[in-house]
């Protein structure tokens, strides 16, 4: 029935929103109008005009208060309120251009530097995986005494799956590559994965076109089927749909094409790209064998089983296959990881390095509240007598918080491009060689940059708001508005936020420093060889031509001669991994004759001329000769560490070393090297590439060789020498991978030196900010105190008493603040020493200088103002009073 | 001398409605009306009287037109609406329940 109401109340109601100024013209109107008329009456009364019109006035009680009553009651009120409150906010802050160019940059450093790292480190820490459901994805690896990543041989993935009680499908996997060649096309190396039937059910990921293998097609003799990579697919095909079907030439048999994958799947950061993959189809001999470890495992857990229960539960299942079967190392165990797409080093120094720039936040937000501080201390007059003429506290803390608000989101606003620039600039500048690391500003970069933004405007806003709004109306009127010294309140805060601001500078300035230096050190190690001038490339021995052993010796030693024959090379070596192009990938458990127990151990298998190609150097007994050839005494070079480990004040020379299983085929030891490493591997350590082990080429052969050289002149031009040196020996031979030395490890600390980059940056900017901060605060507050510094003057005290009394004050709070930061960052290398055992210790030299930088800023901060305080004529002071 | 009690919630909705629906005014004269009317018993004070005047238009209840006051200055008049006049008889029948039913309790003797 009341329908018709609205027919008034909508019009009434639009108008009110829409025409503000129209509407607050008839609120004055009215009550003038109102006014007016009880003057009249009152006047009639016999009152004089005077009486009249105050009488008017009182009755109604205050027009102000009755206009603002009215106004509740029109809607929305809040939002035009809050509209009102920004308008008045940007005036204020336009009136005051220091300030808000001040707090502006502020949060745009602060914020920007966050969203920044977040959006680099967003893909490694926090992005979930893209396959359904990720958390129920592990890695399953084998332990061994030396090693907590050991892979699994295909026996004991066999009775893994058929007998665990706690995955929905457990896979295995082996890295494979293969030599694709159509008829009459140059041969090319593909990046493939072999992988059980059920690969793609744990993972969740349905083809995009054709069908995903299955366990059928793994059976033993299965007619060959290969899936595509939609990358590959789009390379090599055109994205062409009739590849359904075709057969493929690889390494030399045919299969069939059935499926392409999505795009992206084959770039989890985990394995780089792919381009196919295809079947095991294992032999019955290869089912059966416990010794060769060469895969790795990935499981979908049954929904509701937890990673731990995994665990217990593949540990039980390792017992008992250990006590069924003799050959298997029963030291080992199972050990089942969440698939993240970082190593956990990684990761955690990422985590680290969040923290900190968190912390940069934290600066610039104490930065911003004592800004705001200033701000409300010069403005609580004018807050005073809103107050007192009738406008509400809660009001005036909003306003306060609307302030600080317009400005942490106009500050936010310019930090978000600055942010998406930064980004693409470390991610063309670092990233550059790392195809499977993008960085990109996405959604939630987005959102937290924003979040970033008002949270910083809360927290400086809020406090001083409150502080403010605390004071009591009559103090601060009664008080002098260029007072002699601050309120209690608020001073004691400020105190604090001086304290807090050392504090905080030098805790960054702790984590980053021994961080920074840490990493540093880390790609600085002395690797034990020299890049320099060493030239690497890649050589897949496969087809009918290389099927013999002896076929492929033949070709090592063409092909070394020829290469050594190369002008401008002074040495030249063929091995076995792709070291250093990668760093160690190939490791092998061995047992050492007398000893029971198995080792784990880098195994490389080179040429005699290797060692003099690296310039590893000789500690000990002979490096290979050209003697050392197939048929003659098996013979092996091994690393100081593991002579010394297993050999302790012994001589290894002459020790056997052999494989193991009933079949060991001993070699002898013939002569130590220095260690090897390289700085990738320094943040994280890898036990099993501790013991390094070298065997002649010529005993053992393999298809799939590396070629390394040594030369003074132009690596280019050595390539091109290179690629002609092997198609001279066979025309339809590949070569590639080809990398200097320096550049595969340039790649390899890529994101180690991006990460020091970026952390010294952090800290950098965290201690400008602090320093900023701190000079504002202290020089603020020791301005406000000239009245008083000139008061003391007049009566008769020193300009050095009057120095010292502001000094002693600041002295007081930068040593607590240094208190507070050496707590902190003790506190901060424990975390960081249990984080990263190897990471060495802060260089004392450089803490020294920050902390004196740091309280030298402090000090300053003091002395300036109380100095140019102490300067003044006492009288100009009082006179200003 | 007691004070005058505060109006019941409401019914300050109810005696503006009702002055208005006699004869359209504009806000003073009703604050005369109100006083003329209800005696020194019930006691509205200006400053209430606008902000309620305004919650009844923004309900759509009563309407108000600018007009020239019969001393020549313009004026804010307020009428009633249709609505409005169906709501204050709904409500002055809900108003006239309640008070007989308050008097009927009232009216119990104690024994």
């Amino acid at each position: 029935m009341g329908w018709r109401r609205w027919l008034y109340a909508i019009p009434v109601r639009l108008k009110a929103l829409v025409r503000r100024r129209h509407v607050e013209q008839d609120l004055d109107d009215e009550l003038a109008f109102h006014v007016a008329m009880q003057t009249r009456a009152n006047a009639r009364d016999g009152m004089s005009d005077a009486e009249a019109s105050r009488r008017a006035r009182m009755e109604i009680g205050g027009i102000e208060q009755v206009k603002e009553r009215s106004r509740d009651v029109l809607p929305l009120r809040w939002a035009r309120d809050a509209m009102r409150d920004v308008g008045y906010s940007l005036r204020s802050l336009r009136k005051s251009p220091r300030f808000t160019i001040a707090a502006v940059l502020t949060v745009v450093l602060g914020v920007g530097a966050n969203a920044t790292l977040f959006s680099v480190l967003n893909p490694l820490l926090f992005k979930p995986l893209p396959y359904p459901e990720p958390e129920r994805i592990v890695t399953v690896f084998r332990t061994s005494p030396q090693s907590d990543r050991w892979p699994h041989s295909m026996a004991n993935y066999v009775d893994h799956r058929a007998r665990n009680t706690v995955f929905e499908q457990l896979s295995a996997v082996n890295a494979e590559h293969v030599s694709f060649a159509d008829p009459g096309q140059p041969a090319e190396r593909l990046f493939a994965l072999r992988t059980s039937g059920n690969f793609f059910a744990v993972f969740g990921v349905a083809p995009f076109m054709g069908r995903a293998f299955t366990d059928a097609d793994d059976q033993t003799g299965a007619e060959p089927v290969v899936v595509l990579s939609y990358g590959f697919w789009q390379r090599r095909f055109n994205g062409d749909a009739s590849v359904i079907g075709r057969s493929m030439r690889l390494d030399g048999g045919h299969a069939t094409v059935i499926g392409v994958m999505p795009r992206d799947f084959e770039y989890p950061l985990f394995w780089g790209p792919i381009d196919l993959w295809r079947p095991f189809a294992a032999s019955a001999e290869l089912l059966r064998d416990r010794g060769n470890h060469f895969l790795r495992e990935f499981g979908r857990l049954e929904p509701g089983v937890t990673p731990a229960e995994a665990d217990a539960a593949m540990k039980a299942l390792d017992r008992q296959l250990a006590a069924e079967n003799t050959n298997l190392d029963g030291r080992g165990s199972i050990r089942i990881a969440g698939l993240t797409i970082v190593d956990p080093v990684m990761r955690r120094i990422s985590t680290f390095a969040f923290g900190l720039t968190f912390l940069v936040l934290l600066i610039a937000c104490v930065n911003l509240a004592n800004l705001q501080l200033a701000r409300t201390a010069v403005r609580a007059r004018e807050f005073a007598i809103r107050g007192a003429i009738g406008g509400d506290k809660g009001r005036l803390l909003r306003q306060s918080l609307t302030d600080s608000l317009v400005v942490s989101i106009v500050g936010g606003a310019i930090a978000i491009p600055l942010s998406f620039w930064c980004t693409r600039l470390i991610a063309s500048r670092q990233f550059a060689n790392l195809p499977d690391v993008r960085v990109v500003l996405e959604p939630a970069t987005l959102a937290f940059a924003f979040a970033c933004a008002v949270l910083t405007g809360l927290i400086f806003g809020a406090v001083p708001a409150w502080l403010a709004s605390r004071a009591d109306i009559n103090d601060v009127l009664k008080q002098n508005p260029k007072s002699m010294t601050a309120g209690r309140g608020p001073q004691r805060f400020r105190q604090g936020l001086i304290v807090a601001e050392i504090a905080f500078a030098l805790i960054i300035l702790a984590g980053a420093v021994s961080l920074v230096r840490g990493l540093q050190r880390i790609v600085a190690i002395d690797p034990g060889w020299r890049a320099e001038g060493v030239l690497a490339a890649r050589l897949n021995l496969v087809g009918p031509d290389y099927a013999q052993a002896a076929q492929r010796r033949t070709f090592f030693e063409t092909l070394s001669n020829r290469v050594a024959d190369i002008p401008g090379i002074s040495s030249a070596a063929v091995s076995s991994s792709s070291v250093p192009a990668r760093p160690f990938d190939t490791s092998m458990a061995l047992a050492v004759e007398g000893r029971s127990d198995p080792i784990v151990a880098f195994n490389e298998r080179a040429t005699p001329d290797y060692f003099a190609t690296l310039r590893i150097p000789l500690r000990r007994g002979r490096l290979f000769t050209p003697d050392d050839r197939f048929g003659r005494t098996p013979v092996m070079v091994i690393n100081e560490t593991m002579a010394r480990a297993l050999w302790p004040g012994e001589n290894p020379i002459g020790k056997r070393i052999g494989n193991r299983g009933p079949n060991p085929n001993w070699r002898e030891i013939v002569g130590v090297v220095g260690d090897i490493t390289f700085p990738s591997f320094g943040a994280s350590w890898r036990v099993d590439i501790e013991f390094q082990t070298y065997q002649p080429l010529a005993q053992t052969g393999t298809a799939f060789v590396n070629v390394l050289v040594r030369t003074d002149r132009e690596p280019d031009a050595i390539a091109s020498e290179l690629r002609r040196v092997v198609s001279a020996i066979d025309r339809d031979l590949p070569v590639y991978d080809l990398v200097t030395a320096r550049a595969a490890e340039e790649r390899q600390t890529a994101s180690l030196r991006l990460l020091a980059n970026v952390l010294g940056a952090f800290a950098v900017l965290g201690l400008v900010l602090a320093a900023i901060g701190i000079f504002g605060v202290v020089s603020f507050s020791t301005a406000q105190r000239a009245g008083e510094l000139g008061m003391r003057m007049a009566l008769g005290a020193r300009q050095s008493v009057v120095l010292w009394l502001v000094l002693e004050q600041g002295v007081r709070l930068i040593i607590l603040g240094v208190l507070a930061g050496l707590a902190g960052g003790l506190v901060l290398g424990r975390v960081l020493s249990s984080m990263m055992p190897n990471l060495p210790a802060p260089e004392l030299g450089i803490m020294l200088s920050a902390y004196t930088f740091m309280v030298s800023v402090a000090l300053a901060a003091f002395f300036i103002p109380a100095w140019k305080a102490s300067k003044t004529n006492p009288m100009l002071v009082l006179r200003h009073e | 001398m007691s004070k005058p009690p505060d109006l019941v919630q409401g019914t300050l909705d109810l005696l503006l409605l009702k002055i208005l629906a006699l004869e359209p005014l504009h806000g003073w004269a009703i604050s005369q009306r109100l006083k003329q009317v209800s005696g020194d018993e019930l006691q509205v004070s200006d400053g209430s009287l606008y902000p309620a005047l305004h919650k009844l238009e923004l309900a759509g209840w009563i309407t108000a037109e600018w007009k020239i006051s019969d001393l020549g200055r313009r004026a804010k008049f307020y009428s009633l609406t249709r609505a409005g006049r169906r709501y204050l008889d709904q409500e002055t029948a809900h108003w006239q329940r309640l008070t007989s039913a308050i008097s009927r309790v009232l009216a119990l003797k104690e024994i």
